[in-house]
C-alpha cells in the first residue's frame, strides 16, 4: 500500500524532519518525494526515522560525495529541494554557500538543497551533528537561507508596493505584494527560530569546546546574509527612482501615441504620472481641440505658455470633447500637459 | 580544526578521529572505535565525522588508505606523521592538565 502527499514545507529543516517522523511513527515510510510531493509505503509503524540534512551551502561535488558517505553509513537518503523549479528557473544564487556552491543549476544542486536521511530505529538517538563547532556552523548557514529566502521575498514586496502605489494595475500589485510579504513571512519566523539556537549555542561556546571559525568566514557569510538584500532592494529603488526625474514621468499599460505637428494623440489601458509635449506656436489665433475619454481614474490637463500664461487648465476631465481659444501674441513655445491618476481611455489634442 | 593557538587543545572530536585511525580505519568504523573506545560517552553524528574527516585530510593529519575503488563510498583513512605529532603533543597536554587537576581536586579531598 502506497499513498502520496502533496505538501511543500517552508520551514524546510525542524518542520519538515518532524512532519517525516509523524508519518514513520504512524507507519508511513519514505520511498521517493518529488518537488512539492512525497510517496510512502507502509510499514511498522516507528521503524524508521528522519533527519533533515541542509547541505545547499556545498558544492554540487560536496554534495554528493556527502551523500555518499551517509549511505555508506548504513542510512539511506533522498535529495529533496527547497526551491521550486517551475517558479524559480534554472539558476539560483546562494550568497551564503561556499564558493564553488554560490551558483546552483538544474541539472546539478539547484532543487537538491536538502538530503533526508532515514535510519532504521535502533535505541540510539539519531542526531547527524553532535559536536559543538559543528552545529553552530551548520544553523548559522540554515539561519542565513532562511534570511536571504525572506529578504528576497519582502524585497519583492517591496517592489510590488512601489507599483501599486503607482496605480498601475493596482489590483495585481496588491496582490503580489501580499503574496511576497506573507511568502517572506513563513521563511521569516524558521530563520527567527534558527536565530535563537545559535544565540543559545553562542552561549555555550563560552565555557564549552568549541573551535571559532575564520573571521573571513563569518564576516562573508553576515554580508551574504544581511547586506546584499538591502543593497539589491536599494538598487532597485534607486533605479525607480532615477526613471521618476525625467521631465515625463508615467507608467503605462498598452500605450498607443502618435505626436506630430498639429496634434498628440494618446490611448491605453492604464497610464499614471505625468507626459508633456512642448510646441512652437506664431501670432495668431489657435483652435485647440480636446478629445478625452475616461472610462475610470483621472485626467488634468493644461495648456501654458513660456512665461506662464494659462491657455487652459482642467482637471478630473470626463468623457468630452471641447474647443479651446488661445490668442498667441508673440511666438511662443507652448506645454500641453498631461497628469494622470490611474487613468484608464486616453486623449487627443488638435491644434490649428 | 585549528589548533587552538593558546593552549594548543584539539577538539575532542579531533582527537578521536587522530587515535581511531592509527590503524586504517573508514568512516564506519571510526564511528564504532569512537563509541566502544569511550564506553558509549561519546556518539559521533554522521555529519560531524564528515566534517571532520575532511578538515582533517585537508590538515593532513590523516591521509586516504589504499587503492580507493571507484565508485565505492568505504574509503579508509590513516594517520599521517604530522598527525601522530600533533597527537603525541595532545597527549602531553592532557597528561598536564590531568596531574594539575588531580593535585588541586584530589587536595581537597583529603
Amino acid at each position: 500500500m502506497t499513498k502520496r502527499v502533496i505538501r511543500y514545507f517552508f520551514n524546510f529543516t525542524e518542520g519538515q524532519e518532524k512532519w517525516l517522523n509523524d508519518m514513520a511513527a504512524k507507519g508511513w515510510r519514505l520511498i521517493r518525494c518529488g518537488q512539492l510531493s512525497y510517496h510512502f509505503e507502509r510499514c511498522t509503524p516507528g521503524e524508521y526515522e528522519y533527519a533533515v540534512e541542509f547541505v545547499a551551502d556545498r558544492s554540487y561535488a560536496g554534495s554528493k560525495d556527502y551523500k555518499a558517505f551517509l549511505e555508506s553509513m548504513g542510512y539511506k537518503t533522498f535529495y529533496k529541494n527547497v526551491d521550486v523549479g517551475f517558479f524559480v528557473g534554472k539558476v539560483s544564487w546562494r550568497p551564503w554557500a561556499e564558493v564553488a556552491g554560490q551558483v546552483a543549476t538544474a541539472p546539478g544542486s539547484l532543487q537538491k538543497e536538502l538530503i533526508i536521511v532515514e535510519k532504521k530505529k535502533d535505541g540510539k538517538p539519531f542526531e547527524l551533528h553532535t559536536d559543538l563547532t559543528d552545529l553552530l556552523a551548520l544553523h548559522r548557514t540554515v539561519r542565513a537561507a532562511y534570511f536571504w529566502n525572506a529578504g528576497s521575498m519582502f524585497a519583492l514586496a517591496l517592489l510590488f508596493l512601489i507599483i501599486y502605489t503607482m496605480r498601475v494595475n493596482a489590483i495585481y500589485a496588491a496582490l503580489g505584494a501580499i503574496l511576497c510579504g506573507a511568502l517572506g513571512w513563513l521563511w521569516f519566523m524558521p530563520g527567527l527560530k534558527t536565530s535563537l539556537k545559535v544565540r543559545r549555542l553562542e552561549e555555550e561556546t563560552k565555557t564549552n569546546e568549541y573551535e571559532a571559525p575564520s573571521m573571513k568566514k563569518r564576516v562573508w557569510s553576515r554580508a551574504a546574509a544581511f547586506v546584499i538584500p538591502v543593497l539589491l532592494a536599494s538598487s532597485v529603488l534607486g533605479v525607480l527612482y532615477a526613471t521618476g526625474v525625467r521631465s515625463d514621468s508615467y507608467m503605462t499599460l498598452g500605450m498607443v501615441q502618435t505626436s506630430g505637428d498639429n496634434q498628440w494623440k494618446a490611448s491605453y489601458i492604464k497610464l499614471k504620472g505625468y507626459q508633456q509635449r512642448r510646441v512652437t506656436l506664431h501670432e495668431g489665433t489657435y483652435t485647440f481641440t480636446i478629445d478625452i475619454t475616461t472610462k475610470s481614474g483621472e485626467l488634468d490637463l493644461s495648456i501654458t505658455g513660456q512665461d506662464g500664461t494659462e491657455y487652459y487648465k482642467g482637471s478630473k476631465l470626463p468623457t468630452s470633447t471641447f474647443e479651446v481659444q488661445a490668442d498667441i501674441g508673440v511666438t511662443d513655445q507652448i506645454t500641453i500637459r498631461v497628469d494622470a491618476k490611474g487613468h484608464s481611455g486616453g486623449f487627443t489634442v488638435r491644434w490649428e | 580544526m585549528r589548533d587552538n593557538i593558546a593552549g594548543g587543545a584539539l577538539t575532542e572530536t579531533t582527537f578521536l578521529v587522530l587515535l581511531s585511525t592509527y590503524t586504517p580505519n573508514h568512516g564506519y568504523g571510526i564511528m564504532q572505535f569512537i563509541e566502544r573506545a569511550t564506553n558509549g560517552r561519546v556518539h559521533l553524528g554522521a555529519g560531524t565525522l564528515y566534517g571532520a574527516i575532511n578538515t582533517l585530510l585537508k590538515k593532513k593529519w590523516i591521509a586516504p588508505f589504499g587503492r580507493v575503488e571507484p565508485g565505492s563510498s568505504k574509503k579508509e583513512y590513516v594517520i599521517t606523521d604530522l598527525g601522530r605529532q600533533v597527537a603525541e603533543k595532545e597527549l602531553k597536554r592532557l597528561g598536564e592538565l590531568y596531574g594539575l587537576a588531580s593535585r588541586i581536586i584530589g587536595g581537597e579531598r583529603e
